[in-house]
């Protein structure tokens, strides 16, 4: 995971200076999928009455609530290890209109929750300022596609010295 | 010497055998434990069953309440708690074969918990096993602390009426970190629904056709769906549990986790079954031994209280306000002038009034505001990033990200009145002088104590009313005998929903009961069942402590007897309601109603004016005063109406 993490650094900061079209797209690709990890999902789940499926294919979907219980999230993807990348797309997606709103605020709790998943909870206050300052960059379109906007965060935080000191980004 | 010496040596190697033979030493044999574990007697032990959700059943006999596969090793699983557990300590003794994460080796921890502290065995002397999920579980969990959460009261939905209740496994926090609630995770019980058809819904949900499941998410889902898009407050209930308590009770989550429950609304309801959980790993407190036909959520939570435990079981509650709250304590905190600058933003969502202001601090004040409010308008845009509520919200972030100032903390602080474990009882009981008894399964009006309960809306479950027949009614029946007794009306469900309208709320207010009336004017003993809707608007004024709500609905009774006539009635309602107190409260409500399905038929009218004052939680008194009430006999011909007086009591 480490080497991942670096190699995409270094992918990036080969590519770019200033701007963060390059954090779109192939910088921090996921071969996973998210369908069922946003708020709509969980909540329409409950209106419209659906037994929630597994996204998974083979022995774990017999054992769909085991997998849920151990995974915390039925419908979403989930591996056997904690990435972080993979833990703060789960966060965002399901957080993502408050998130906006805080990083427009500059602070907040979910702010403060987001730095934790990126291991940086001691510089949550530079982590709400970096996320402020970029915020018509990060949150330009709503209808963005949440991987581009988790992208768009991590490069923010990991762009600003002060925010990303003490983070922690491999796994 | 050298006699003595062999000897001595002899007679300590025979009594070293001697304790060996004893077997008193590890390593057990399976058979080994399972004689110790009957000879304690561990089958009959309370905690056993407990674990394996035993309740009584008809006809005295226990069996399990859990229905789902998985959860029993021994076929006799379900109702022989010995068998179960001679299963249990052999599955636990021997090899995993295939997958550990699916096999029960990697299941029941809390069993193996309990029978190590009962049987003293250590927990490494049993064999040990790899179990990545259940690993993967305790990881994520990294679990503190155990608190019960109640979401509050929400008429919109029939499932969440009542509340709904779940634990929150309270994560570990580095010392001199700050709490973070979003990163706990949420466990509870819920139905799994297979239909959105109403009917089916509440059919299926009353007779136990929905599975129930205990399912674990991260707790920021539980807050974006409670505390945002429902705007429902939530409340945390920090309970105090010994550690091995706490590790019982996720260990028996986990054991419950891919297994599923026969979910009945009434009585075996989320509420119920976080008792049920709670007893398995905590037996002392008693707290599913109810035998009560319902038990709703807030219920459980006064059970916590009830307890007589040191220390007592609940440490310490907290609150976390809805948007709607969240907004309308921003709004309220705004000046004269900023309040009317937000208004007039609000009528067309004009942002350009709100930037107009001098000082950024305004701005951020207003626009703070503005961001809430756009939340309780338009719930869906937490769910779709293209709905018109989400786009108008991104305007307003762009503007309030180009000014610099961070915004202040806000806190609302915790309103003690609305505390659900403050509620009074659900059930209520009355004797009134007609003479009449009044007798109501659930939940509340009105005229109850307002304390615990949301304070614009009813909800009542089997309310009926008894009372003696007159003397004028006994004569027109005086060839048929039958008792002095019957019952006026019964009221199998009744919902009230008063919206008072404000800049902010347009919604209508709205009233449903499914009835059944005794019609006097047919027979003594003739009966109308049918539906009652009502709706309208409603106003609230407040010069607190005192609120006075006053309403106008358009009512449509539907109606239909045995005998004759079916009845469709429309007509209008209109009252009020004086709050000079959460506990005395004082109304009037005048009802016309013109039955269309007769010729020439009149408007009838009947008026009704209470008062009603309860002096402690569980008791009340009160004053009702009819006039041509077509629901309840008149019992005298004075044209004066009729006064009634009775006393409840609050169970």
């Amino acid at each position: 995971m480490k080497n991942l993490i670096f190699a995409t650094l270094v992918l990036f900061s080969s590519i770019s200076f200033g701007g963060h079209d390059s954090a779109k797209g192939k910088a921090y690709s996921r071969n996973y999928g998210m369908a069922g990890c946003g708020l709509g999902s969980v909540i329409v789940g409950k209106r419209g009455g659906q037994i929630f499926a597994s996204t998974t294919n083979g022995p774990m979907s017999l054992y769909n609530n085991l997998f849920g219980m151990s995974s915390g999230t039925l419908n979403c993807v989930d591996g056997p290890t904690d990435e972080v990348a993979q833990n703060m797309d789960k966060f965002i997606i399901a957080n993502k209109a408050i998130l906006a709103a805080e990083a427009a605020k500059g602070n907040g709790e979910t702010i403060v929750a987001l730095a934790n998943i990126m291991g940086c909870q001691s510089s949550s206050t530079q982590v709400g300022q970096a996320l402020k300052s970029n915020f018509s960059t990060i949150f330009a379109n709503p209808a963005e596609h949440t991987n581009i906007i988790t992208d768009g965060i991590i490069t923010t935080i990991m762009n600003d010295k002060d925010a990303s000191k003490n983070c922690h980004l491999e796994g | 010497m050298l006699y003595f010496f062999n000897f001595f040596f002899i007679s300590i190697f025979f009594i070293f055998l001697s304790l060996l033979s004893q077997a008193s030493e590890p390593p057990w044999t399976s058979t080994e434990i399972i004689q110790k574990a009957l000879n304690q007697k561990l089958d009959t032990e309370n905690q056993w069953k407990l674990l394996l959700h035993y309740k009584p059943r008809l006809l005295g006999s226990e069996a399990s309440q859990v229905t789902g596969d998985h959860f029993f090793l021994s076929p006799e699983g379900h109702k022989d708690p010995r068998a179960e557990l001679i299963e249990t300590i052999q599955t636990l003794m021997a090899k995993i074969e295939g997958n550990p994460d699916e096999s029960p080796q990697c299941r029941y921890f809390a069993r193996k918990l309990w029978l190590s502290e009962k049987l003293n065995i250590p927990e490494n002397q049993w064999p040990s096993f790899h179990c990545p999920l259940y690993q993967r579980y305790r990881k994520i969990l990294n679990a503190d602390s155990i608190s019960f959460v109640f979401s509050s009261y929400y008429t919109n939905s029939p499932g969440s009426a009542f509340g709904h209740t779940l634990f929150r496994i309270n994560r570990h926090t580095e010392p001199g970190l700050p709490r973070i609630e979003l990163l706990d995770h949420g466990i509870g019980y819920a139905a799994n629904t297979t239909t959105q058809n109403p009917l089916f819904y509440a059919l299926f949900g009353l007779t136990g056709v929905f599975k129930g499941t205990f399912t674990n998410l991260p707790y920021y889902y539980k807050i974006r769906e409670y505390n945002d898009y429902e705007s429902r407050d939530l409340w945390s209930y920090d309970l105090d549990l010994s550690a091995t308590e706490k590790e019982m009770l996720i260990r028996h989550l986990w054991e419950l986790g891919d297994t599923h429950f026969d979910y009945y609304f009434f009585n075996q309801n989320c509420a119920f079954h976080m008792l049920t959980v709670l007893d398995a790993a905590a037996p002392r407190f008693h707290l599913s031994d109810i035998s009560a036909p319902y038990l709703i959520p807030a219920d459980s939570i006064k059970l916590l209280f009830k307890q007589d435990s040191q220390p007592p079981l609940v440490k310490n509650i907290t609150y976390r306000p809805s948007v709607k709250k969240m907004f309308k304590s921003r709004f309220e905190k705004l000046n004269g002038e900023q309040q009317k600058i937000f208004l007039a933003f609000a009528k067309n969502e004009d942002l350009s009034l709100l930037l107009e202001r001098p000082s950024d601090e305004e701005k951020v004040l207003l626009l703070d505001t503005a961001i809430d409010f756009i939340d309780t308008q338009y719930p869906d845009n937490f769910l779709s990033p293209t709905s018109p509520g989400a786009l108008i919200k991104n305007k307003i972030l762009q503007v309030r990200s180009k000014i610099p100032l961070t915004s202040p903390d806000f806190k609302v602080s915790t309103p003690e009145e609305e505390r659900p474990d403050r509620g009074h009882p659900s059930a209520r009981i009355g004797l009134s002088t007609e003479p009449g008894i009044d007798f109501r399964f659930a939940l509340h009006d009105l005229y109850d104590p307002s304390i615990g309960y949301p304070d614009s809306s009813e909800i009542e479950f089997g309310h009926f009313h008894i009372s003696k027949l007159s003397a004028s009614e006994l004569d027109l029946n005086n060839n048929r005998s039958h008792s002095p007794y019957a019952i006026d009306y019964f009221h199998l469900f009744r919902v009230s929903s008063y919206n008072p309208l404000s800049f902010f709320e347009k919604n209508t207010s709205w009233r449903a009961q499914l009835s059944f009336f005794r019609t006097p004017d047919q027979c003594s003993n003739c009966y109308q069942g049918g539906f009652t809707y009502d709706v309208g608007y409603s106003f609230l004024w407040t010069q607190l402590p005192v609120t006075f709500l006053t309403y106008g609905f358009l009512g449509t009774d539907l109606y239909s007897t045995f005998y004759q006539y079916n009845n469709i009635s429309i007509g209008p309602k209109m009252g009020g309601l004086l709050n000079l107190s959460s506990h005395l409260k004082w109304g009037i409500e005048v009802q016309g109603s013109r039955n269309l399905t007769l010729q020439n038929s009149e408007f009838q009218w009947s008026t009704e004016s209470l008062i009603r004052w309860s002096p402690t939680t569980n008791w009340a008194i009160e004053t009702r005063w009819e006039l041509g009430s077509h629901k309840i006999a008149p019992k005298t011909d004075s044209s004066g109406g009729l006064f009634v007086f009775t006393g409840y009591h609050y169970f």
